[in-house]
C-alpha cells in the first residue's frame, strides 16, 4: 500500500508540474493569438484549445491540492473541537470529499470511453480539438482525489490525529 | 416536508461548512443530494456531475484566475512591490506620515497588478512595517493601516473576487473592472484623509509627526523570515525604474487594453502575466525562482479554480431545482422595506466576514442575493461592489477577520496582540462602511465610468 501510495503521489506531482507551465504556456499561446491577429495573420484554435487545456489543468492539479490539504476550508470550529469529537467529524468531511469525487469520477466515466470510441470533437469552425484528454482529466483527476480522501481517513483512523491538526504540516510529496 | 427542503439544505451547507468540510465538497454534496431529492434518480444526479465538470469549467473567461494569479505571483516574488513602496516613499519624502501615505498609495498601485487583497496584506507587512516600526509609527496604527490599506486589492481591478462575482452572475468581467476604479480611489482618499487627521491630532502615531524617519539597512527577508521586522535597505535607481516602468507597462499594456476594448479580460490577463515575467526576468530572476513562482501560483490557483466548479454546480442546482427561488422569495416576501433588505443582505455579509473567507462568502450567498438585489432594481454593479466592500470589512473585524490574521502571520515573534490590530484597523474598516454607503447614495461613482467606456 505504501509503494502504491508514493506511485501515486509521484504521479500526483509531475501532473502538478506539468498542468502548471500549461497556464504559462496559455499565456504564451494568448500572446501569439493577439500578434497574429493585429498582424492580419490567420491563427485559428487558441480559444478552443484553452478551453479543453482549462478542464485539464483543474483536474489534473486538483489530487495535488488535496494532497497537501490545500483546498479552502473554514476551521475555526473544528479546530477548537476536542480531540474526541474531532477525530469523526475529520473522518466524516474525508468520507463526503470520497464520496463527491468518486461520484464525478464515475458518472464521467462512460461520457470518457464515448468520447474516445467515437472520436468526439470539440469546435465551431476551422479547427477541432479532440474531447477525450479533457474528458479523461476529470476521471483521473477525480478518481485520484477520491483515493486520496480514502488515504486521509485510514490515516486519521489509524493515528487518531485529525486532518485539522496535521494541516500545518501536510504530506510533502 | 417538500416546502422546507430547501431550508434543510442551506442549514446542510452551514451545518458542513463550519464542521470544516472542504467548502468545494459541501457545495458539491449538498447540490448532489438536492438534485437526487429533486429527480430521485442517481444517473440523471451523476451526469449532472459530469456535464458540469465538463462544462462549467470550459469557457474561455476562466483562464483569468490562474492568468492574473501568475501575474501577481511574479511581482511579487520580483521585488517590485517594494521598489514601487520606496519610489512613492522618495517622492513623499517631506511630508508628515509620509510612509503611511506610501502604503496606501502602494496599495493602490498593487493593486492594479494584483488580486487579492491577501497577497498586498502579506507583501506590505513585509515591506512597509518595518519601516514604519523604524522611524517610530505607533505599531497598531501601523498594522492595523497595512490591514485596512490590503482592502484596496480587491476593489481595485484585476480583483478576483470580481472575477468570481461575474462567474456567478453573469455579469461582464470588464465592466466589473471599470466599475471598482472610482470607488478604490474614493476608498483611497478616505485612508489619506484619515493619516491626515492622525498627524494633526495624533501626530505621536506617525513618530511624532515629524514624517523624517530614517530606515536602517537590514536584510527584511531574512527578518521577516525570522518572524520579526527590520527595514529594507533602499533599492538601486536602476532597480527602481525597472520596477516602475514593468508595473507602468502592466497598468497600461493589460489593464487599459481591457478598458479601451483592445483585449478580452482573458488576454490582457495573459499579456500581464508575460509582462511580469519579463519584469521578474529584467529584476534578477533566473530558472529556479520562476520554476517555484510558476509552482506557487498553480498552488493558490487550483483551489479557487475547484471552487469556481463547485459553485457553478451550487448554482445549477439553485437554479433548476427552483431553491434559489424559494430561499429568494423569503426575502423579497420578508415584509422588509428596500433598504431593510440591503441592510439585511450587508449584515449577513459583515457576520460571515468575520468568520469564513470571502471567495466562500460570495459562492453562499451571491447566487440568492444576486436575483434579489436585481428585484429591487438595484443596479448588478453597484450591488457588486457594495457586496465586495462588505465583505472585505468584514475581514477586518473580530474574532477571525482573515486580513488581520494574515498580517499577523508574517510577523509572529513581534509582540503585539491580535485585539491591538483588530483595534488600528478598526477606523479602517469603518472608512469601508463610509464608502459603502456613498456608493449607495451616489450610484454613479460605479456606473459613470462604465457609462462612458
Amino acid at each position: 500500500m505504501r509503494r502504491f501510495l508514493q506511485g501515486v503521489d509521484a504521479l500526483t506531482k509531475a501532473m502538478m508540474i506539468f498542468t502548471a507551465f500549461c497556464a504559462l504556456g496559455i499565456a504564451f499561446l494568448i500572446l501569439v493569438e493577439v500578434f497574429a491577429r493585429n498582424a492580419g495573420l490567420q491563427f485559428y484554435g487558441a480559444a478552443e484549445y484553452i478551453r479543453n487545456f482549462l478542464i485539464v489543468i483543474v483536474f489534473l492539479q486538483l489530487p495535488f491540492a488535496i494532497r497537501i490539504r490545500g483546498m479552502l476550508v473554514v476551521d475555526i470550529f473544528v479546530d477548537s473541537l476536542p480531540k474526541r469529537a474531532a477525530v469523526p467529524v475529520s473522518i466524516v468531511g474525508d468520507f463526503l470529499g470520497l464520496l463527491f469525487f468518486g461520484a464525478v469520477a464515475a458518472g464521467s466515466m462512460d461520457p470518457a470511453i464515448a468520447a474516445w470510441v467515437e472520436g468526439q470533437y470539440e469546435g465551431e469552425g476551422v479547427v477541432d480539438v479532440p474531447a477525450w484528454p479533457a474528458k479523461f482529466s476529470i476521471v483521473i483527476g477525480c478518481g485520484i482525489a477520491a483515493f486520496y480522501y480514502y488515504v486521509r481517513i485510514v490515516e486519521t483512523l489509524r493515528s487518531g490525529e485529525t486532518a485539522a491538526r496535521s494541516r500545518g504540516t501536510p504530506p510533502a510529496i | 416536508m417538500e416546502a422546507a427542503a430547501p431550508y434543510l439544505l442551506v442549514c446542510l451547507l452551514l451545518l458542513l461548512v463550519f464542521a470544516g468540510v472542504e467548502i468545494a465538497v459541501c457545495l458539491g454534496i449538498v447540490s448532489f443530494l438536492a438534485m437526487y431529492s429533486a429527480t430521485l434518480d442517481l444517473g440523471i444526479s451523476l451526469s449532472f456531475l459530469n456535464s458540469t465538470a465538463y462544462e462549467a469549467l470550459r469557457q474561455y473567461l476562466f483562464a483569468v484566475v490562474p492568468l492574473f494569479i501568475l501575474m501577481g505571483q511574479f511581482i511579487a516574488q520580483s521585488g517590485a512591490a517594494a521598489d514601487l513602496y520606496w519610489g512613492i516613499d522618495r517622492w513623499l519624502h517631506r511630508l508628515p506620515g509620509r510612509f503611511a501615505y506610501a502604503t496606501v498609495l502602494g496599495n493602490v498601485v498593487f493593486a492594479f497588478v494584483t488580486g487579492t487583497s491577501l497577497a498586498s496584506a502579506t507583501t506590505f507587512t513585509a515591506i512597509a512595517y518595518p519601516q514604519m516600526k523604524e522611524a517610530g509609527y505607533n505599531r497598531h496604527f501601523s498594522l492595523g493601516l497595512v490591514s485596512g490599506s490590503a482592502c484596496l486589492g480587491m476593489l481595485i481591478p484585476p480583483s478576483l473576487l470580481m472575477v468570481v462575482w461575474g462567474i456567478l452572475t453573469d455579469l461582464s468581467i470588464g465592466h466589473l473592472f471599470i466599475a471598482g476604479v472610482i470607488p478604490g480611489f474614493i476608498l483611497a482618499a478616505l485612508m489619506m484623509a484619515y493619516i491626515f487627521a492622525v498627524t494633526l491630532i495624533r501626530p505621536d502615531l506617525v513618530g511624532h509627526g515629524n514624517g523624517q524617519g530614517q530606515s536602517v539597512p537590514g536584510d527584511a527577508e531574512a527578518a521577516v523570515a525570522r518572524g520579526s521586522a527590520s527595514a529594507r535597505p533602499e533599492p538601486s535607481s536602476l532597480d527602481m525604474t525597472i520596477s516602475l516602468t514593468g508595473l507602468l507597462a502592466i497598468m497600461i499594456g493589460a489593464l487599459g487594453g481591457i478598458w479601451v476594448g483592445f483585449f478580452t479580460p482573458t488576454e490582457g490577463a495573459g499579456i500581464g502575466a508575460l509582462i511580469a515575467l519579463v519584469v521578474g526576468i529584467a529584476k534578477g530572476m533566473r530558472w529556479p525562482a520562476i520554476y517555484e513562482t510558476v509552482l506557487l501560483a498553480a498552488r493558490t490557483a487550483i483551489p479557487l479554480m475547484i471552487i469556481v466548479f463547485a459553485a457553478q454546480l451550487y448554482s445549477r442546482t439553485l437554479a433548476m431545482s427552483g431553491i434559489g427561488l424559494t430561499l429568494q422569495g423569503t426575502i423579497t416576501g420578508s415584509g422588509l422595506p428596500e433598504w431593510g433588505i440591503v441592510l439585511f443582505m450587508i449584515v449577513i455579509w459583515l457576520v460571515l466576514g468575520t468568520l469564513i473567507d470571502s471567495i466562500s462568502i460570495m459562492l453562499l450567498t451571491v447566487p440568492i442575493f444576486g436575483p434579489v438585489a436585481l428585484s429591487l432594481g438595484i443596479d448588478p454593479l453597484v450591488f457588486a461592489i457594495v457586496g465586495i466592500l462588505t465583505i472585505e470589512a468584514g475581514l477586518l473585524t473580530p474574532p477571525f477577520g482573515l486580513i488581520v490574521y494574515a498580517v499577523r502571520s508574517v510577523i509572529p515573534t513581534e509582540n503585539v496582540s491580535m485585539k491591538a490590530i483588530f483595534a488600528g484597523s478598526t477606523p479602517f474598516c469603518v472608512i469601508l462602511l463610509v464608502t459603502i454607503a456613498i456608493i449607495l447614495t451616489v450610484p454613479e461613482t460605479v456606473t459613470f465610468l462604465t457609462r462612458l467606456i
